[in-house]
């Protein structure tokens, strides 16, 4: 054991050397590795805490606390809670923002699974007492939105009072608050407004007024403590969502059937009512009087049983009597009172009978909807986000493994040959070679052992949370929890202890084979060959003599060679790629918000004001800013196809010759100009990959409120940021049956027109709802995916650590190997800087060949993860960019300079005594 | 003045607390165009003379003049060129580049002066222009030593220092090494030390110099040199 001790520090460069590229392997590798791990453990410990639903259901006439009661009785429900939500205009900056108020039931119990989508307190409190709110805060949400501020919401409807819907229409700001319904920055769509929900609110339940819930929520037995993001879940929950829709149907259907049956009733009652009031009228005095007689029998019928129809007719019978004979006394006096009394009661009767009959006719039927986590794209991405991280982790860090092994290969080989003299005297002493060899085993061992242990440990907090932080933009879930995941760590030992084992193992076994004799002489170095190249006279003849050396040189260290260049290609690989992505994400930005959006602002035009088309053109005419516009027709859709779905927005345009300027329309393939026409139907590139979908397949697209339609594919477009799907006005009315209300117009404003001015003009109009700037869009856009900067970072930093140690350490092996040589040289007179450059020239070399290799592998590397680090709104720009490959050149040269000062040092500390 | 000269030269090495004496107090002279042999059973000190002899150490104490220049003085950019330009060495295990051919090993030396020989003439001398292409490790023994012999030769240097020539080589090898050593002397007016432990080779020197315990034992001056055929060992 002590020998070991003082064979680390002897050789500390070595230890080290071997300890760094361990843990610098492994910590990659298990880092990245339990990235999707953590990312998921993170959000299913949230979910779980937060009691986030496994199902929604909805239903067309909103939900009785009988229908609860209903749906709480059947098999398997671990809760169930009724809610209220409602989208209204809350008025900021002359800009009617969409809100979605939401119920919270201020008496639930937090034990309990009923108590779902408990609200994340991130400041503040939650309400308790009625006025009082707590909102969300994103960077889309009003700057107003701060506790302390009240808040004044408004109707999104002529026809409707605010107060129909709430208790008040005032509520103060008591804290800011998350919802674990909204993981990501998407929030519902909605039928007013721009179509889009802007953010949530949170009220106490008793503030809502309104006479039904809208949403039932779930929680189901068998998903307690389940992995949410593992297929069990989804079987289990989306066979459980379509049972229990087609129950909670049943359950309403009969509710409501029951209120129909009662309404019916009541038409028959009344229209019988009425027919015996205009009988009575139509009677003289005589008649009257028999007509009365008739009754009173019937009466004295009647009061003689006991049964329930006989009392309610007895009851009637005592009405009309009483009226008719009222009639007939006040006709014996000439009184017409009474006459006008029942003919008014008759015409009250009549409407009364109109109006329930058009609410029984107009009523067309329940609908219900459900709805489970994945019905939000936010919950499907997060777990792909976590997904495509560990697709990279299947390339990178195996890659950096490779390399570790490599290098700690050629550190114990070397060794072990350095050692032959000792272990041919240990062996000549007599002991066995189990014992030799556990010596370098035990010295391979302590560095490996430390080094995984070291490099996992930084690596599994380091790596996730860096990749998180860079996703935390998009997810509000708090901050990511980084366990040290034993079995990965243990993994990763095993396998480089077995790596390091086998190399020892291998070059020792090769060196105790010797003769012990042949053993205690040095190793002859390899004998010299002559290269291919010498083959090829005219070339070789012209080389110099020094790069005659450096090539046979390069090419008698074969394994050597092949590693340094390995080591350099991958350095320059990685920074190439994290360039590259970098340049690919920026440049999205330019391609859609500059090249593609050609539009400054688009502006929402105010369905409830139901203006014609031309209205709204007239109207814009009128603004000196706007240069251009076109009226489009905005629908939020869903597109499904092979049971895929993916959010996107069906655009029409109303004019579609001018669309050109507006947006404009490329062939994916070959960049040729697409039009709309009818029968031709755009989608843009991304989605087609997302869901598979080819020119001429059909998709099928769902629109809230509409019937599902089917369109078929004609073209792909060129797009990098969301989806979209654009068609004639002529296909949208033979498929939707009404022609497309043209909801946004785009517009196109002159070279110096006043943006703020402009905009705060146009929001002055009750006309449009708002306007919304291209040059935002893009800003905001951009800072979301610029996120990704740090992992380009860490890519960078691992790349330059990886090029260090692969590179010192074979090139310290180089010189370490041929001190002799080296001395050699000294002695013959070569001046320091030649007996460097003699050195060099094979490094340069190899850095040379490496960056070469390197841009190739970059090329392969850079696509593959621009491919798997996309998320679903968005392409990434395939294109490797020109400064990639200079930067990442210039950044390997950088470091093989480094590296080669620091060995210029260590060749001059060369003694030429070594020569002897 | 000699054409090399030890005066009082002294080397101490310091490890830790203790001063080692390698040299002590050494001085010495030998002409231009001598073959001298220095030599000392192991331990006396020979390799210190000999590495400040070829530049490749300085010593502590006293001065060395070669050719009129004390490169005691001399800075270590200087040392460099005076061993580029004016020393030939012969190494006890030849120390060619394996990687290099007979040829392109002479060649590494005649790049970096500036009156180089030419690498094939200089083969041909030794006796090995059919070998000129082959590698190190495809010749033997003496035919590599031969080599670095070339090698140092083509340099056309002031001194040939040979460190123990024969040491790896069997005796009629090594009997043929030394024959081409005296003979470039001979023939060529070049000075040639050689060091070595055997003290059966001095007979054919000029000038034997004996050291003993770091220092110099006697400086003794051979009239009649034998020739190498006739001495054994």
């Amino acid at each position: 054991m002590k020998d070991i001790f003082r064979e680390i520090r002897k050789s500390f460069g070595r230890f080290m050397s071997i300890f760094l590229i361990v843990a610098l392997g492994t910590g990659f590798f298990a880092g990245i590795k339990s990235t999707m791990p953590d990312m998921k453990e993170t959000a299913e410990e949230f979910f779980e805490e937060y009691n986030l639903m496994d199902i929604k259901l909805m239903s067309s006439v909103g939900i009785q606390y009988s229908d609860l009661r209903e749906i709480e009785k059947l098999d398997g429900i671990a809760g169930v809670s009724a809610a209220y939500s409602c989208d209204v205009y809350y008025n900021y900056d002359g800009q009617n923002q969409v809100v979605k108020v939401m119920s919270y039931d201020t008496d639930s119990r937090l034990d309990s699974h009923s108590f779902m989508n408990r609200p994340i307190l991130v400041e503040g409190r939650l309400p308790q007492n009625s006025g009082e709110c707590v909102v969300e805060v994103t960077v889309k949400t009003p700057d107003s939105y701060k506790i302390g501020n009240t808040i004044t919401l408004t109707s999104p409807r002529k026809d409707t009072d605010i107060s129909e819907l709430f208790v008040t229409d005032t509520y103060e700001i008591v804290g800011i608050v998350a919802s674990p319904l909204y993981i990501g920055f998407e929030r519902d769509a909605t039928t007013i407004g721009s179509g889009y929900v802007n953010n949530f609110i949170i009220i106490p339940e008793d503030d809502f007024n309104m006479s039904f819930y809208t949403e039932l929520y779930i929680r189901l037995e068998d998903t307690i403590g389940m992995d949410p993001f593992s297929p069990e879940y989804t079987d289990v929950v989306n066979e459980k969502c379509k049972e229990l829709q087609q129950k909670f149907e049943g359950v309403v259907a009969q509710r409501v059937n029951k209120n129909l049956g009662d309404l019916q009733n009541n038409v028959t009652s009344l229209e019988n009512k009425v027919s015996q009031l205009e009988k009575m009228l139509g009677l003289s005095g005589e008649g009257l009087l028999l007509y009365c007689e008739s009754l009173s029998e019937r009466i004295g019928e009647l009061e003689g049983k006991t049964d329930a129809l006989s009392q309610i007719e007895l009851l009637q019978k005592q009405g009309l009597y009483e009226q008719a004979y009222s009639l007939y006394l006040a006709r014996e006096n000439g009184d017409s009172s009474v006459d006008n009394e029942l003919r008014q009661a008759i015409e009250k009767s009549k409407a009364e009978i109109e109006a329930t009959k058009e609410t029984l006719s107009s009523f067309e039927g329940v609908k219900t909807y459900g709805f489970t986590r994945y019905s939000s794209d936010d919950y499907a991405s997060y777990s792909g986000d976590s997904e495509k991280i560990d697709a990279i982790a299947k390339v990178f860090p195996v890659f950096f493994i490779f390399i570790a092994a490599l290098v700690c290969l050629t550190t114990m080989t070397r060794m072990v040959d350095e050692k032959r003299i000792e272990i041919g005297t240990y062996k000549a002493l007599g002991y066995s070679p189990i014992k030799i060899i556990s010596k370098y085993i035990i010295y391979a061992t302590i560095p490996t052992a430390l080094g995984t242990l070291i490099g996992t440990a930084i690596g599994f907090k380091v790596f996730p949370y860096i990749i998180y932080d860079s996703y935390k933009i998009m997810y509000n879930i708090p901050s990511i929890n980084t366990p040290f995941r034993i079995d990965y760590a243990v993994g990763c030992l095993v396998c480089a202890l077995l790596c390091v084992w086998i190399t020892v193992f291998a070059s020792c076994k090769l060196s105790l084979s010797a003769q012990t004799s042949e053993l205690m002489r040095p190793k002859s170095l390899p004998v010299g060959r002559r290269v291919l190249l010498e083959r090829v006279g005219f070339v070789w003849k012209r080389l110099s003599f020094l790069s005659k050396v450096t090539l046979r040189n390069l090419l008698r260290y074969k394994k050597r060679f092949a590693m340094t260049l390995v080591g350099v290609a991958g350095c320059t690989a990685l920074i190439m790629t994290a360039f590259g992505i970098k340049n690919s994400i920026s440049k999205v930005v330019d391609l859609q918000f500059d090249y593609i959006f050609g539009y400054d602002a688009i502006s929402v035009v105010n369905g409830e004001e139901e203006l014609p088309d031309s209205k709204v053109e007239d109207l814009l005419k009128e603004y000196e800013e706007i240069d251009r516009f076109l009226l489009m027709s905005s629908t939020e859709i869903t597109v499904e196809k092979d049971g895929k779905e993916q959010s996107a927005a069906l655009l029409v345009p109303k004019e579609p010759s001018d669309l050109d300027s507006f947006i404009k329309l490329r062939d994916a393939e070959n960049g040729e100009k697409l039009e709309v026409k009818p029968g031709e139907i755009v989608i843009t590139e991304k989605i087609t990959g997302l869901l598979g979908i080819k020119k001429g397949d059909s998709v099928t697209v769902k629109v809230q409120g509409k019937d599902d339609v089917t369109l078929t594919v004609s073209d792909i477009t060129e797009n990098y940021a969301m989806h979209y799907i654009y068609i004639s006005k002529e296909d949208y009315e033979k498929v939707y049956g009404e022609p497309a209300k043209f909801n946004q117009a785009y517009i196109i404003l002159q070279d110096n027109a006043d943006k703020n001015a402009f905009s705060a003009s146009l929001i002055e109009r009750d006309e449009f709802l708002g306007i919304a700037f291209l040059t935002d869009k893009a800003e905001s856009f951009f800072s979301s995916i610029e996120s990704l900067n740090s992992i380009v970072l860490l890519l960078i930093v691992c790349a330059a650590l990886l090029a260090f140690i692969v590179l010192y350490n074979l090139a310290n092996i180089n010189i370490t190997e041929r001190v002799r040589e080296i001395a050699t040289l000294k002695v013959l007179g070569f001046y320091d800087g030649e007996t460097s450059a003699y050195i060099y020239r094979e490094n340069i070399l190899t850095t040379i060949l490496g960056i070469v290799f390197g841009w190739g592998i970059g090329l392969i590397l850079h696509r593959f993860v621009v491919h798997t680090a996309e998320v679903d709104l968005v392409m990434f720009s395939r294109e490797m960019v020109w400064y990639a490959y200079i930067l990442s050149a210039v950044l390997t040269a950088v470091f093989a300079v480094i590296v080669n000062l620091l060995l210029h040092v260590k060749l001059r500390k060369i003694d030429m005594v070594e020569s002897l | 003045m000699s054409f090399v000269s030890f005066r009082n030269v002294g080397k101490h090495y310091k490890m830790g607390e203790v001063t080692i004496t390698a040299s002590e107090n050494v001085s010495f002279e030998i002409e231009k165009g001598e073959f001298a042999v220095i030599v000392g059973a192991s331990g006396a000190g020979k390799t210190t003379v000999l590495n400040m002899l070829g530049g490749m150490d300085t010593c502590s104490e006293g001065s060395i003049t070669v050719d009129g220049t004390d490169i005691a003085k001399l800075t270590s950019k200087q040392l460099t060129e005076y061993r580029r330009h004016d020393i030939g060495f012969v190494f006890q295990f030849y120390n060619l580049v394996n990687n290099l051919t007979v040829l392109e090993n002479v060649e590494l030396a005649t790049q970096i002066s500036r009156d180089a020989m030419d690498p094939q003439e200089v083969l041909a001398k030794v006796g090995l222009q059919e070998r000129m292409n082959n590698f190190p490790s495809q010749l033997s023994g003496g035919e590599q030593q031969r080599v670095s012999i070339a090698r140092a030769l083509a340099k056309r240097p002031k001194l040939l220092l040979c460190d123990e020539p024969t040491g790896a080589l069997d005796y009629n090898t090594g009997k043929t090494i030394l024959k081409l050593l005296q003979d470039t002397c001979r023939n060529d007016g070049m000075t040639v030390i050689v060091i070595t432990h055997n003290q059966a080779i001095t007979p054919m020197a000029d000038r034997i110099i004996t050291l003993k315990n770091s220092k110099v034992e006697n400086v003794r001056i051979n009239e009649n040199p034998t020739d190498v055929d006739t001495i054994e060992w």
